[in-house]
């Protein structure tokens, strides 16, 4: 034990030779993956002694894990030796050079939304200086965070700048033997983003991966872990809503929330990444964990997703309410068209008194694609008085799309509320038409009402980012209706 | 050997003996006892680790003797014959007694009866509506019935008197098997009842095809001793325009599993599947319930309603499956749940998968505990506190029985419901 801490001493004291950026050009590991692999990773991250040992367990408990088979999606087997754990990001030699190499369909895109021309090349992965003036808007944000006490960086860092809140944390809401690819995403992990709001603080702004100039490629096993202390608030956002390019098609990433007494977290995901084309060729495959503990009394976890992207998506961003009056909202927008397939949902586990949960999740689905909702909603005998309310409501477009809802309630206190409400409908034709006659092209009409339809969820979206779900939503059911 | 038989040599024993009794039988009924005896050999009893026995498992079963072992029958009260005071009760032998059947263009057959008066419509339709292949515990019963009761209602004919088929003890009062075949444009209504005491396991198919324009309501109740197993399939096959009602009553039993299914597969179809499940003390019920939409233009409903008290455990799993081009459906469903105790348990799955777009499906589930301001208001009118529990419980659980087309049944239920939880402390 005193070996370890000698360790861990010495990597916090040691200069981060890296940088901030993780721009140099790294070897690639070739596919395949063993104990090796893990030992490789961690060392390259010069992890301490007792995060290898993390991430070894947690390989072996893979190793005898079976991939779950019961989501409501359908996909050629994946072969996890035939997949690189460790790629470095892209040279700059092998990115486009200049916007006029870039995909017109994609720029056509982010035309539409409305995304400033700067930003463009950015997220076409063009190699240009551009993508580096967020550089300084990074820094700038970095010192008024620290002023407040926030820290606010990658989970690497943070491994070596904060061991002990790291090491008190990770893996304590989703364990590394959780599922599947909880195990995979902790043996393998390659980056992510910690946060820790101390005692009393309310973050002055809200945190934004874009801001973190070294989470552009994090890669396929994204690692978050946010702790929110007593009385704290924090918001955070992930992902932006312009679609994003990638060479990684399997993504498993791991997010872990945990909030103390009267503290909230407030965590909005807008996930665009690409879903394959028209004919279903290619595409993300995003198969997430999220889940937040309200450990503290008075606590609350709020979960917000706008999901257009990822050819198949399986996600369940969850609540476990065990402080006494903790709160766990999700509201989640699902939209798939062409080919895509999610499965996605939420559990709440009440476990503490007074506790309340509510779920408001809208699927949308369009051409052939599939879109599930699986929800869970656990109330456990001590849960005195818990209350939960949810509302899934499908709209159909297109009548070779399918909708479906797999809501699970189990309850074991007589003191619970339970409710739940699910409405599967197509798209209005005399809504549609109402519009039309008042002159309003079908498109507009159809991105109208599937905006009314969504509306309870972007709600809860913060500002600039309901505005661009708004527009998000119309460009992914282009070409869905008339 | 799958997992959830530990020993198959019961099932084979007594299966070779069905075979020698029932030699004489056709050659394709035979085939599919066979077959269906290999698929239930396969799939075994299921356990929890089944998806669809998540909340149930059955592995206390799986080794057949409460099926299968020769036990001495018990004296249950059997229920009073829910037919006209001048219907009398015809006993089948082997466990099965049927009342109220004379009647034109109603007849009621054993299945030896059946098979020498309509054996096409036998082969038509005896175990391939409710199909064993995917289904290890009708396939148990296709294997082993060595009765069954055979209603067929000639075309247009309008029943007035129910039907009531009553299964106790004995034989085939374990492996009830209920054949029911509504010709065009006939309306039946037909009266299934199990009771039994002593420590068994009881496993019912009930199948049923409504042809163009008839309309069959079911009704199966259930009060066996709460030392018994139940599991049961009931599965309807629809062409256009019939109508099948199912009311599922589950009063009795310590472990009730019932799947109760219909294929709406002509346009202008519609069913209603309702049920009412209160249980009390350790007893264990649960439904499964599957619509498939195969066809355009179909309705179907569902009410399914729960009082559970004492440490007893109530699932509850609706499918809704809407098939690609089964456009212009319109489905609701709704389970409501009463707990009225701290120990007691609610699993309830509602579910919905659509491939078609124009439709509208909706689902609720809701699960709570009796209000405690009415319960409130009726105390200050001068009512007792055990008197307003009582009454508040009724009150949940009455709107269901409504649905109940057959009078004296409902007359029971109620009556039955009103003691049921009855306490004189509230």
């Amino acid at each position: 034990m005193s070996s370890a801490i000698d360790q861990l001493e010495g990597l916090t004291t040691q200069e981060y030779k890296y940088g901030f950026v993780t721009d140099i050009d790294q070897e690639t590991l070739p596919p395949g993956l063993n104990e090796d692999t893990v030992r490789f990773i961690s060392a390259r991250k010069e992890e301490p002694q007792w995060l290898l040992e993390w991430r070894l367990k947690a390989f072996r408990n893979w190793q005898r894990m079976k991939e779950p088979d019961w989501p409501n999606v359908h996909y050629p087997p994946i072969d996890y030796q035939a997949i690189s754990y460790y790629a470095a990001p892209k040279s700059a030699d092998d990115r486009p050079k200049s916007l006029d190499e870039v995909d017109p369909e994609l720029l056509a895109t982010y035309e539409k939304l409305g995304i400033p021309l700067e930003e463009r090349a950015a997220l076409a992965g063009v190699a240009v200086d551009a993508v580096f003036d967020s550089v300084s808007v990074a820094t700038t944000f970095r010192e008024k965070l620290a002023d407040a006490g926030v820290i606010f960086m990658s989970i690497s860092e943070a491994v070596r700048e904060h061991p002990e809140l790291v090491r008190k944390y990770l893996g304590s809401v989703v364990p590394p033997t959780d599922n599947f690819f909880a195990s995979l995403n902790s043996a393998v992990y390659s980056d992510g983003s910690f946060v820790f709001i101390p005692k009393g603080v309310r973050c002055p702004m809200e945190l934004s991966t874009y801001f973190r100039i070294n989470a552009m490629n994090t890669g396929q096993f994204e690692r978050t872990l946010i702790v929110a202390e007593e009385g704290s608030y924090v918001s955070y956002l992930e992902g932006c809503t312009a679609p994003m390019r990638d060479q990684n098609q399997l993504h498993a990433a791991v997010v872990e929330l945990v909030a103390l007494d009267n503290a909230r977290i407030k965590y909005s995901t807008v996930q665009n990444w690409y879903p394959g084309d028209k004919d279903g060729n290619g595409g993300i495959y995003n198969f997430v964990t999220k889940r937040g503990a309200c450990r503290g009394r008075n606590s609350k976890i709020s979960w917000t997703q706008v999901e257009t992207g990822s050819a198949i998506t399986w996600k369940y961003p969850s609540c476990i309410l065990i402080g006494d009056n903790s709160v766990g909202e999700f509201y989640s927008v699902a939209v798939t068209n062409n080919h895509q397939q999610a499965d996605t949902g939420t559990k709440m586990i009440h476990i503490g008194r007074n506790t309340t949960s509510t779920i408001v999740s809208k699927g949308i689905s369009a051409g052939v694609s599939n879109n599930s909702y699986r929800g869970l909603v656990k109330i456990m005998p001590k849960a005195e008085g818990a209350r939960n309310f949810s509302q899934c409501d499908s709209m159909l477009m297109g009548d070779r799309c399918g909708a479906h809802t797999f809501p699970y309630l189990e309850v074991r206190n007589k003191s619970a509320q339970v409710e739940h409400e699910a409405t599967t409908s197509k798209i209005g034709e005399d809504q549609i038409f109402y519009l039309n006659q008042r002159g309003i092209e079908t498109e507009d009409a159809v991105s109208m009402i599937v905006n009314g339809f969504c509306k309870e969820v972007f709600r809860e979206l913060p500002m600039e980012f309901a505005v661009e779900a708004q527009k998000l939503l119309g460009v992914s059911l282009e070409g869905s209706v008339g | 050997m799958p997992a959830g038989i530990a020993s198959a040599s019961l099932y084979l024993e007594r299966f070779s003996d069905l075979l020698d009794r029932t030699a004489g039988e056709p050659s394709w009924l035979r085939q599919r006892r066979e077959r269906a005896m290999e698929r239930f050999l396969s799939m075994g009893v299921p356990t929890a680790r089944n998806e669809e026995y998540k909340y149930t498992d059955l592995s206390a079963l799986a080794g057949g003797e409460r099926l299968l072992g020769l036990q001495q029958p018990g004296l249950a009260a059997i229920p009073p014959a829910y037919v006209g005071d001048d219907a009398k009760a015809v006993w089948f032998g082997e466990g099965l007694a049927v009342a109220g059947f004379a009647q034109a263009g109603v007849r009621v057959m054993s299945l030896r009866e059946a098979l020498l008066a309509e054996p096409s419509l036998l082969e038509e339709h005896l175990g391939t509506i409710a199909v064993p292949d995917q289904h290890a515990l009708c396939a148990l019963n296709t294997a082993f019935f060595p009765e069954a009761a055979v209603v067929m209602v000639e075309p247009g004919t309008l029943a007035k008197e129910p039907v009531h088929l009553m299964f106790g003890d004995g034989m085939g009062g374990r492996h009830p098997r209920v054949l029911i075949v509504a010709g065009r444009s006939s309306s039946v209504r037909i009266v299934e009842t199990y009771s039994g005491a002593g420590s068994f396991w009881r496993n019912a198919v009930t199948e049923i095809r409504a042809t163009a324009n008839a309309r069959v309501e079911h009704c199966r109740a259930q009060f066996e001793s709460t030392n018994a197993y139940h599991t049961g399939v009931l599965q309807g096959l629809q062409d256009r325009d019939s109508y099948i009602g199912s009311f599922s009553f589950s009063f009795g039993a310590k472990v009730a599993r019932n799947d109760i299914g219909t294929r709406l597969d002509g346009t202008g179809c519609e069913c209603s599947l309702d049920g009412l499940y209160a249980v009390r003390d350790s007893q264990h019920v649960d439904h499964h319930t599957a619509i498939d939409h195969a066809a355009a233009h179909c309705n179907s409903h569902q009410l399914y309603k729960g009082v559970l008290d004492g440490n007893t455990r109530g699932v509850f799993n609706g499918k809704i499956f809407v098939r690609r081009d089964a456009q212009k459906t319109d489905a609701v469903q709704s389970n409501k749940n009463l707990l009225l105790s701290d120990k007691a348990e609610v699993n309830t799955k509602p579910q919905l998968e659509i491939d078609a777009n124009d439709v509208r499906c909706t689902h609720g589930a809701t699960i709570g505990q009796l209000d405690a301001t009415a319960a409130f208001y009726l105390r200050s009118r001068g009512i007792s506190a055990a008197d307003a529990r009582n009454m508040l419980t009724y009150a949940f659980a009455a709107d269901a029985l409504d649905r109940v087309r057959v009078k004296p049944v409902r007359h029971h239920f109620k009556s039955l419901l009103l003691a049921r939880f009855a306490r004189e402390d509230g």
